[in-house]
């Protein structure tokens, strides 16, 4: 069991490795014109001046080598400087905002199970009817939608027209001392409901989709039939053993989403204004700092794969059938 | 029922189109200083924005500006996923292990992400390049279903060859494996274009999608957000077309409940952004 | 005294007129240098409409794009960097309003000495820097030795200065290479640092500076917490400076991704400062009782570059009668709100120098088609230009991606263009891209630039052959002579004379077409006080703005 965690670990931590060292040559090969960027937006002008920046990004040494000195960088914790945010290592800048992005991430994550079970419960009791239909087709469609605009349609009517929301941020005047614990907790839940509400519904059709065809399935077995003679209630049928049976593939939906719930975060991070990896990244990106760029990848590509990772095991935890094997 | 509603969407979006040239025949450049920021009237039916140029011709002007990327990334996706697929299905254990593992962590990185580190390194000069882009980072699933094709044609291809002698092995599964494949690309065509759309206006919502003058909606979007309490109309016309076109490719591929079943026991959710 | 001209550097004359020019700047930033002291203490309030005193407490907010990245001029990047620096660290000297006189600051006088390149600067006593240790000249020094290295982004602004030397512990003397005018402009840009904290350091080391993240400063306030792309929160020091203390207990710096959610919350109430405020939004605002609008003409411009290299743009009757086809009027209403932002050429209005007679094209479309066919075009069936060859004219336009104002801008002026036949189209590229198509490999048609409200005005340098911003690649012979003979004019007057005629040959060539002045607009709440003391550039008064006891 030990063996076999720590070699799906390792897997997991090697493909995110292999599609970070992707980015990074991708990066890297058009590094004389982020050297023109990086020059422009520090007022460097003329050859001497810009060889001089060149070589104090290391940007004159062939490919290869940077990519092994990055990799070092990477093996000694702190993967190297970031060049926009002088005097910070880039392990710093993303660690910063790492929990921010886990809790979005976290939360959409929740949101998108409970909309799917809501959903999915919804259509197992209407079967058949337009009301089915109708929320397979709200579910779909808003799947469907870009995260902006889903992020646009909540921000606007419930925080800037209605303001029952905060408009953006993460909490309210954290500056001044004082309130307690809780206080700050439930702020800090009232900023993240909107996004965490956008993300969830951008994304909670497929669970929807396949819970309802799982538990339709097991609600069609031999055992619910067995059941219901033997007296048990509806609902403890439909709730009980054959949610949790159903539920089993579920992980592995959800670990197979995680990619587009991550991309997903980036989006609305901007949106919401939430300061997570997201908006690192494109900061990174308009600013040319290859080497946040380049950790920002490895952190997110890391999170994805360890995720599916864990939602894999879960699965395994979770499913007699699978365990048994 | 919920095709229904599909088709109904993407019909209005082609109403649209249609119907602009009639009721809203300016060009989407055209400025019009003294008649910014005008409601919905009957000489501009969806108002116009901050340079007085008509909503409703520049909604338009982007739809075929999302056709276009989409086409584009649809040929190039199907293309790069189709070669890569057969490669890997008829090419051997080790051509197919290495291109396995290549699209299996392609798969794993959040696309979104990876468009945008490509969008760092490359200059869109035309929306035709947008679609390259974006198709060359979603030829992955097509690649593993073709694949998945030519590995079952194989089996019965050897089968039959093995019973027929004489008929060459690789013509065979050229023959067979056509009709397949093109169902194949055509069946997944309307969701992976609205993807692409989707793909193409969130970049340019971030501002780092096509830089030029004509108009595409994700830039429309950003554009009229400055407006929103005085103009909202700015803003929801195209987040209108974006919608309509992006749920109704969507809603459109639904596949009846039974069907549903049967893929969803081959194949992952194709849901991801 | 405003921004006076700058003598091109051409040849070792001048030196007579220029003697003359700063002698007369001299006894001018005298009478506002030394002993003009109350500016810069503890603010009366009666330049802000009400005779209230000032009251202690409270905190600021105010609301930034993009965060500040260091408190470095020489590694800062953007303008937010400068309004942190604002906030800790001191200059020399600070204007109080766009062309305004010079307010003491680090400096409380200075002298202009006689041979014309050079100024000493005598710097008050007291002022502490956070650990304790006094300011000296020697910080002064280290600073401006920085500055002029070739990494540093703001070197070319320093590019005028050859030395400074500290003469003494609080005496400090500038070095110029040749006599200019806008000397004590050059002097005092910039922030003061510490020597004994950043003297030791190399400059390869500057990228990892721990300065960068916690600096200590000589400044009003210091840094008391930074949330990255959050927010960073600076508070009132006591012993900055002898018997001062700012009014405020705190001022926030908010960040946001971009304007629109700044906006929001500027609207909601989350924000008493913002910069740059766009004009359709600032006219909305302007009517709320809680917000004041601040609009602050700058001497900044908007321009159009023809590339007077490449044809049918090397013809001058062209550039004129494309020139005249562009509505600016109505540019300037539509992007600054007035007819009276028109820029009609390189000299601002408020210059001594200023020549009142309009040497820029006026609109008359109607006139273009004439002004065309008397070059050899003609129109086609479908109303579109042909030139002498008979194929289509095309103009393509080259503005920065990412800048709302000159983006809308090219498209106005594309839309002119072919409402009197061109093909115009408007071609958006990342600064960068733009700036090497246009001056390194002049490979464009026109271009839309914006000129800083900092930069001198400088004929020679703009329109001259070799000049390091002509980017319309002038090199007209009348014209140089002109600049030349003003390079070598010792006589106030002629040089006048000269000075005028070179502007007037610019308005006839017609290299840039000018377009509008640019303002800086603020928004600020009305419970923000303190502010008009020194606009635009308001976190240099940080010191001076206050609370009412009420609205805390």
């Amino acid at each position: 069991m030990v063996s076999h965690v720590l070699r799906r670990a390792l897997r997991a931590v090697v493909t995110a490795a292999g599609i970070a060292i992707l980015a990074f040559l991708v990066l890297h090969a058009r590094s004389e014109e982020a050297l023109s960027v990086l020059a422009e937006n520090r007022g460097v002008r003329g050859e001497e001046a810009r060889a001089a920046l060149r070589t104090s990004y290391g940007l004159d040494r062939p490919v290869p080598l940077r990519l092994s000195s990055w990799i070092g960088d990477v093996a000694r914790g702190g993967m190297g400087d970031s060049w926009s945010h002088p005097g910070s290592s880039v392990a710093r800048v993303l660690f910063d905002h790492l929990p921010l992005t886990l809790a979005l991430t976290g939360s959409g994550l929740l949101l998108q199970i409970v909309l799917g079970l809501g959903v999915a419960a919804v259509s197992i009791q209407t079967r058949g009817t337009w009301k089915d239909a109708l929320a397979n087709a709200l579910a779909l469609a808003a799947n469907a939608l870009p995260e902006f605009c889903v992020g646009l349609l909540l921000l606007w009517p419930f925080a800037v027209r209605l303001g029952w929301f905060p408009l953006s941020g993460v909490s309210e005047a954290p500056w001044e001392a004082g309130g307690g614990t809780l206080t700050t907790l439930l702020d800090g839940l009232h900023h993240l409901a909107l996004p965490a509400v956008c993300l969830g519904l951008a994304s909670f059709a497929a669970v929807a989709r396949l819970l309802r065809v799982r538990w339709e399935d097991e609600l069609g077995a031999k055992y619910v039939v067995g059941a219901e003679a033997r007296g048990m209630s509806r609902a403890r049928i439909v709730w009980g053993h054959s949610l949790r049976n159903a539920a089993g593939p579920l992980c592995t939906s959800i670990g197979l989403s995680l990619p587009g719930l991550v991309g997903g975060a980036v989006v609305v991070e901007q949106v919401f204004n939430w300061p997570g990896l997201g908006r690192v990244l494109v900061d990174a990106i308009a600013a040319r700092d290859l080497n946040l760029i380049a950790g920002a990848n490895l952190l997110l590509a890391l999170l994805v794969t360890l995720g599916g990772m864990i939602s894999d095991l879960l699965f395994a935890a979770l499913d007699p059938r699978v365990r048994a094997r | 029922m919920t095709r229904r509603l599909g088709w109904g969407c993407l019909a209005a979006v082609v109403v649209l189109l249609a119907l602009q040239p009639l009721v809203a025949p300016y060009d989407p450049r055209g400025v019009d200083l003294a008649h910014a920021l005008e409601r919905p009237s009957k000489a501009h039916p969806l108002g116009t924005d901050g340079l007085g140029r008509d909503v409703m011709a520049r909604v338009a002007a982007g739809a075929w500006s999302s056709i276009l990327v989409g086409l584009v990334a649809i040929a190039v996706s199907s293309l790069v996923g189709v070669g890569v697929g057969i490669l890997a299905g008829a090419g051997g254990a080790r051509v197919d292990g290495a291109l396995s593992v290549l699209v299996d962590v392609l798969l794993a990185f959040p696309r979104f992400v990876l468009l945008l580190n490509v969008a760092a390194v490359v200059t869109f000069r035309s929306a035709a390049v947008v679609g390259m882009v974006i198709g060359a980072m979603s030829w992955m699933r097509t690649a593993r279903l073709v694949r998945t094709e030519v590995l079952t044609l194989r089996e019965r291809t050897y089968v039959e060859a093995a019973r027929a002698a004489g008929a060459r092995g690789a013509r065979v599964l050229a023959k067979h494996l056509g009709p397949h494949v093109s169902r194949l690309v055509v069946e997944t065509a309307a969701l992976r274009f609205s993807s692409v759309v989707v793909a193409a206006s969130t970049l340019d919502f971030l501002g780092m999608g096509l830089p030029s003058e004509s108009p595409t909606w994700g830039r429309l979007i950003l554009d009229g957000q400055s407006y929103l309490e005085t103009a909202p109309w700015v803003t929801l016309s195209a987040v209108l077309a974006l919608g309509l076109t992006a749920v109704g490719l969507t809603l459109a591929s639904e596949r009846r409940p039974g069907d549903s079943r049967r893929i969803l026991r081959r194949i992952p959710s194709e849901n991801a952004p | 005294m405003g921004n006076a001209l700058v003598l091109p550097g051409r040849g070792q004359g001048g030196r007579g007129l220029a003697a003359a020019v700063l002698a007369a700047s001299t006894a001018l930033a005298q009478a506002c240098g030394s002993g003009a002291g109350d500016a810069g203490r503890g603010g009366a309030g009666a330049a802000d409409g009400s005779s209230a005193t000032p009251a202690r407490g409270g905190t600021a907010k105010v609301g930034v794009i993009a965060e500040p990245k260091t408190f470095l001029d020489w590694a800062a990047e953007t303008t937010v960097d400068s309004y942190a620096a604002d906030l800790v660290f001191r200059r020399l000297a600070r204007r109080s309003s766009v062309s305004g006189s010079f307010v003491p600051d680090l400096a409380e006088s200075w002298q202009t000495l006689p041979d014309g390149r050079t100024i000493a600067f005598q710097l008050r006593r007291g002022v502490l820097w956070e650990d304790g240790i006094g300011l000296t000249a020697s910080d002064v020094r280290f600073t401006e030795d920085r500055a002029r290295m070739p990494e540093a982004s703001i070197s070319g602004y320093k590019e005028a200065i050859e030395s400074v030397e500290a003469t003494g512990s609080h005496q400090v003397v500038f070095h110029f290479r040749r006599p200019d005018p806008e000397m004590l402009a050059h002097a005092v840009l910039g922030h003061v640092y510490p020597e004994h904290l950043l003297g030791s350091v190399d400059a390869r080391d500057l990228q990892t500076l721990p300065f960068h993240r916690r600096p200590v400063g000589s400044g009003p306030f210091r840094l008391a917490e930074w949330e990255p792309a959050r927010y960073l929160s600076f508070v009132a020091r006591r012993d900055g400076t002898p018997g001062e203390r700012p009014h405020l207990d705190r001022v926030v710096m908010r960040i946001f991704a971009d304007k629109t959610s700044a906006l929001r919350e500027l609207e909601g109430g989350g924000l008493d400062l913002l910069f740059k405020v766009p004009r359709e939004t600032a006219d909305r605002l302007a009517s709320r009782g809680d917000l004041t609008i601040h609009r602050v003409p700058t001497h900044g411009y908007v321009f159009v570059v023809w590339n007077t290299k490449r044809a049918p743009w090397s013809r001058v009757e062209v550039r004129q009668a494309l020139a005249a086809s562009i509505d600016r009027k109505a540019l300037a209403s539509r992007f600054e709100g007035t007819e009276t932002a028109l820029a009609s050429g390189p000299v601002p209005a408020d210059h001594p120098w200023h020549d009142p007679a309009p040497s820029s094209t006026s609109y008359e479309p109607a006139a273009t088609a004439a002004r065309l066919t008397s070059v050899g075009w003609r129109i086609s069936g479908d109303g579109r230009w042909l030139d002498e060859q008979g194929a289509k004219v095309r103009l393509e336009i080259l503005v920065q991606h990412g800048n709302t104002v000159l983006q809308d801008t090219a498209a106005v002026v594309a839309d002119n263009l072919r409402r009197v036949g061109l093909e115009a189209e408007v071609r958006q590229m990342d600064l960068t891209t733009l700036r090497a198509r246009v001056e390194e490999k002049g490979d464009f048609d026109a271009a839309l630039y914006s000129r800083p409200s900092t930069a001198p005005v400088d004929l020679a340098g703009c329109f001259g052959s070799g000049g390091a911003e002509n980017y319309a690649k002038l090199a007209d012979p009348d014209l140089e002579t002109m600049l030349d003979a003003f390079g070598r004019e010792t006589d106030l007057e002629k040089a006048r004379e000269t000075f005028v005629r070179a502007a007037r040959r610019v308005g006839e060539l017609e290299p840039w077409t000018f377009l509008y002045y640019r303002s800086e607009t603020i928004a600020a709440s009305r419970r923000l006080r303190g502010l008009e003391g020194c606009l635009p550039n308001v976190m240099e008064c940080a010191s001076e703005w206050w609370i009412p006891k009420d609205r805390q």
